[in-house]
């Protein structure tokens, strides 16, 4: 392999993305630099009484990278990043008369400006990023929820009307036709309870792994469900996934499914066929 | 990083039915109001033959020429879900086949999503032909705007109607830096 003609091709490719537009006597530079909202970063430069001013345009105050609904708590936490973020790039502020505020930074010397350039570029996206995320703990599930419905979809595409999602074995009684399963399959051969581990978190991975092994114990000591499929789905890019830390509640895990944990982002080509063996 | 609205993957039939059909906007005119320092805004309902609830959302800036017209379907998802961006940041279309190579998409352009949930936007040759119409011009915008959208196919398009703008020459507009007094701060 000629790594560097590897280095060359992803280097013209990354370098390809920037772009620029001249507004009147300002330059926009697109930088190749994404935010979590899949928009380019861009920055803004112009010459002034010998100095070059670079600003973020106004764009982050004015809402163009995106904004999430926030509570006062989460309020506190955006001020606190923004304010450090402020301190370490050493960015100026300033209102324009149009109300809109601009980050900035300058510098007299031209051989500075793409590291002026380039600070502000990433401190933008930072600033953009810090906005696009939540930090309240309700909040956060979403992502166990997005994780649900996306392996839903793939089995009930499959399985069609054989597929159930949040389901209890009705035709048991007690603690066990209690248990919702994240989903249960009833094909004519083979009934297959599923549960699938995930969290936005250490300690709601952790949770999800052991409700998971408890269902299933509960689910092997009754007489009929002992010979159900027990599978159990584990969101491996989850934000709580550490595989380090988790190894020992995955293990025991394992000794109640039937097969071997599955991997969803990693098996998912054949997700179907591990499923049904 | 790629984030989806996974509502609108599993009832992308229903998306794509809604933002397809014949839909219209009863106003003749729709009248901006100020939200906050630097927007104005206003919203009209949007009509159709099924139940579904839609509305048309246009922001514009108060100082500025850059606007936003929006398409909102509330039981799919509580942002808009196909919207034309006169200006601003280029959108990163996220594409598994042919890699980064053509996925900056600039302003003006419409954002749209895919059958994966995934927002994407895209540039028409209207778009190239017409940039700089359609950044100085709101109702210019809203009449191409209405037609990509299916709304009002056949009947007058709402005309937007702003207050005055002072103290700020359009032409002055599209330099983001002019008039900021940036050497005062420091």
């Amino acid at each position: 392999m000629n790594w560097k003609q590897v280095f060359e091709a992803v280097k013209s490719d990354f370098c390809s993305l920037m772009n620029f537009k001249v507004r009147g006597d300002t330059l926009e530079v697109q930088t190749s630099l994404v935010t979590l909202g899949n928009q380019f970063v861009s920055v803004f430069i112009s010459l002034k009484n010998d100095v070059f001013i670079v600003s973020d345009g106004g764009w982050i105050d004015q809402n163009y990278y995106g904004d999430s609904d926030r509570d006062q708590i989460e309020e506190d936490i955006i001020q606190r990043i923004e304010s450090q973020l402020r301190y370490s790039y050493k960015m100026n502020q300033v209102r324009a008369k149009t109300g809109a505020i601009f980050n900035f930074k300058t510098t007299s010397d031209i051989k500075l400006l793409s590291l002026t350039a380039f600070e502000t570029a990433h401190f933008v996206t930072q600033m953009a990023n810090a906005r696009l995320t939540h930090y309240a703990e309700d909040k956060i599930p979403a992502e166990r929820q997005m994780f649900v419905s996306e392996v839903n979809s793939i089995l009930k595409f499959q399985y069609g009307s054989q597929f159930s999602a949040n389901d209890s074995l009705d035709a048991h009684i007690g603690e066990l036709g209690n248990i919702k399963f994240n989903a249960i399959i009833r094909r004519p051969a083979k009934t297959s309870l599923l549960m699938y581990v995930s969290g936005s978190t250490h300690g709601n991975f952790v949770r999800s792994a052991a409700v998971a092994t408890i269902n299933f114990q509960i689910a092997n000591k009754d007489w009929t469900a002992r010979r159900f499929n027990k599978v159990a789905i584990v969101n491996s890019q989850a934000p709580g996934y550490n595989p380090e830390r988790v190894h020992d509640y995955l293990r025991e895990l394992r000794e109640e499914t039937s097969t071997d944990l599955l991997d969803f982002y990693k098996n998912q080509p054949n997700i179907v066929e591990l499923i049904a063996a | 990083m790629i984030r989806k609205c996974l509502q609108i993957r599993e009832d992308f039939e229903l998306y794509k039915r809604l933002l397809e059909k014949d839909k219209f906007i009863e106003e003749r005119a729709i009248d901006l109001v100020d939200n906050g320092a630097t927007w104005r805004r206003q919203n009209a309902s949007i009509n159709h033959d099924s139940h579904e609830d839609m509305f048309f959302g246009v922001d514009k800036q108060k100082f500025g020429n850059k606007y936003g017209l929006k398409i909102f379907i509330k039981i799919l998802f509580d942002e808009p879900v196909f919207y034309f961006d006169s200006d601003g940041p280029a959108h990163f279309n996220y594409d598994k086949v042919n890699g980064l190579s053509g996925s900056s998409i600039g302003t003006p352009h419409f954002n749209f999503y895919d059958s994966e949930g995934i927002k994407q936007a895209r540039r028409t040759e209207f778009i190239e032909e017409n940039i700089s119409r359609l950044q100085n011009d709101i109702n210019f915008g809203m009449e191409y705007f209405c037609k990509e959208a299916h709304i009002n196919t056949n009947s007058h398009v709402p005309r937007i109607r702003e207050g005055l703008q002072l103290g700020i020459f359009a032409n002055e507009i599209d330099d983001i830096h002019r008039g900021v007094d940036f050497l005062d701060e420091i």
